[in-house]
């Protein structure tokens, strides 16, 4: 394990440059020292200048630390700068004075932790990230709020990751496999921004812990809305989640595969948007509201497809309703709804027929 | 972090939800005016809302959400 300090001078910018490299032995020394490797630790500091720093090919160090840098990174597209070592406590450290704007999702960066793992973004936006723990009870822990891409996805694979109660913004989660693992979010805002595809997805959810419940979950549509339409999944397994909220701000419009049989605290969608059930299950909710336009229609016709909520009233308005079913003690009404039928445990009244012709949902929603 | 730095964590109520982070300031720098903390607080929430009210950037790849027929009738 050696420390590097960048410190430029090399044959080109790239962190990898050789006949004379840009990293020195110590801060603000002579450079030419060797690249550093994926058991080194990468420093980037005050002495280090504020030319850039390009990573060009796939980039393995075992640690970065870059307080106090004020220079440039720059990525090429589909690279990876894995961060990470089997031995000591990791650091991915980005500091609020230099400057990283990956444009591209495909410029990712990878922290791998086989004791302890410790990213902090200072606010800068990146593209795909993966966090990789070596075993149960090994955290990658954010020690600020994270952001990615709208069109990048976080990926969790082992381990555990803490996001340490600081909100999460990317454009789509993923963790489906087998690994041990155990997500802790703390009370924090986890806000999904992507357009298009599996934007959440804990399909497969074996050996994972989610300590989550804290959570609030916005899916927010990254647009103003108009004719742009598109189909977003929310695909996971039986997990308990705080709050969640489908196109908060009705500022998009899109159509949502949404898995059953989860969990959840209170759980909105805010139209236009059109909801889709894939599967069977029964999710349970503290509190469902819907406010239109919406449709609701579960394509197939099964009494295992209902939302079940205890107490008070769960609450649909001004949209299509089919083939589901609403039980678990609540009071179930949806105004303004057609009745596409196939429904249950659930009173359905009708837009007045003045509104019918006034009706928002146009073409985007219904049966 | 490095011990040189002093963490200042807060959140910030938005409509669009509270956001949650962290400023991480050189000790040197420290302590910092209220204004100064402040700014530097609201800078990182509008940073945030900008990303997650972006426009949507044209998707060719994408596919048409379906259209069904619409059959209700109030």
């Amino acid at each position: 394990m050696a420390n590097r300090y960048w410190v430029g001078g090399g044959a080109s910018t790239n962190w990898n440059a050789t006949g004379n490299t840009n990293w020195s032995a110590t801060s603000g020394g002579a450079n030419n020292a060797s690249v550093p490797g994926s058991t080194d630790f990468a420093y980037f500091d005050g002495n280090s200048g504020t030319g850039t720093a390009n990573i060009s090919v796939n980039t393995a160090v075992g640690s970065v630390d870059a307080t106090g840098y004020t220079g440039t990174w720059t990525q090429a597209n589909s690279t990876t700068l894995t961060v990470g070592n089997a031995i000591f406590d990791i650091y991915f450290i980005l500091s609020s004075g230099m400057t990283y704007a990956p444009s591209s999702a495909s410029q990712a960066v990878a922290v791998t932790a086989g004791n302890f793992g410790s990213i902090t973004t200072a606010g800068h936006t990146l593209g795909n990230l993966t966090l990789t723990a070596g075993s149960a009870g090994v955290t990658n822990t954010l020690q600020d709020a994270l952001t990615l891409r709208g069109d990048a996805t976080l990926t969790f694979t082992s381990g555990d990751f803490n996001a340490n109660g600081f909100s999460v913004t990317v454009g789509s989660f993923s963790s489906s496999n087998s690994n041990t693992r155990t997500l802790t979010t703390g009370t924090a805002t986890w806000t999904l921004t992507g357009q298009n595809g599996t934007i959440w997805n804990t399909g497969t959810i074996t050996n994972m812990t989610f300590a989550s419940t804290g959570m609030t979950l916005n899916f927010s549509g990254t647009g103003s809305g108009g004719s742009n339409k598109y189909t977003k999944t929310f695909s996971t397994g039986a997990l308990t989640f705080g709050d969640i909220n489908f196109n908060p701000n009705g500022n998009s419009q899109f159509a949502l595969n949404l898995s059953m049989g989860w969990t959840a605290g209170n759980v909105t969608f805010t139209g236009p948007i059109q909801i889709r059930p894939t599967g069977t299950g029964n999710t349970t909710v503290s509190a469902l509201t819907i406010t239109g336009p919406y449709s609701l229609v579960f394509e197939g016709n099964s009494t295992n497809v209902q939302f079940l909520q205890s107490s008070g009233t769960g609450s649909l308005d001004s949209g299509a309703l089919g083939n589901m079913n609403f039980s678990g003690g609540a009071t179930w009404v949806a105004t303004n709804t057609f009745n596409l039928t196939g429904n249950s445990g659930i009173t359905i009244t009708a837009p007045s027929a003045g509104a019918v012709a006034a009706n928002p949902l146009g073409g985007f929603v219904g049966k | 972090m490095s011990d040189d730095t002093v963490q200042v964590r807060f959140s910030v109520e938005t409509r669009y939800g509270t956001y949650s982070d962290a400023l991480y300031v050189p000790a040197a720098d420290w302590p910092m005016s209220d204004e100064a903390l402040a700014a530097m607080k609201q800078a990182r929430a509008d940073a945030w809302i900008a990303a997650i009210t972006a426009p949507v950037t044209p998707c060719e790849d994408c596919p048409e959400v379906e259209t069904p027929v619409q059959e209700g009738n109030g």
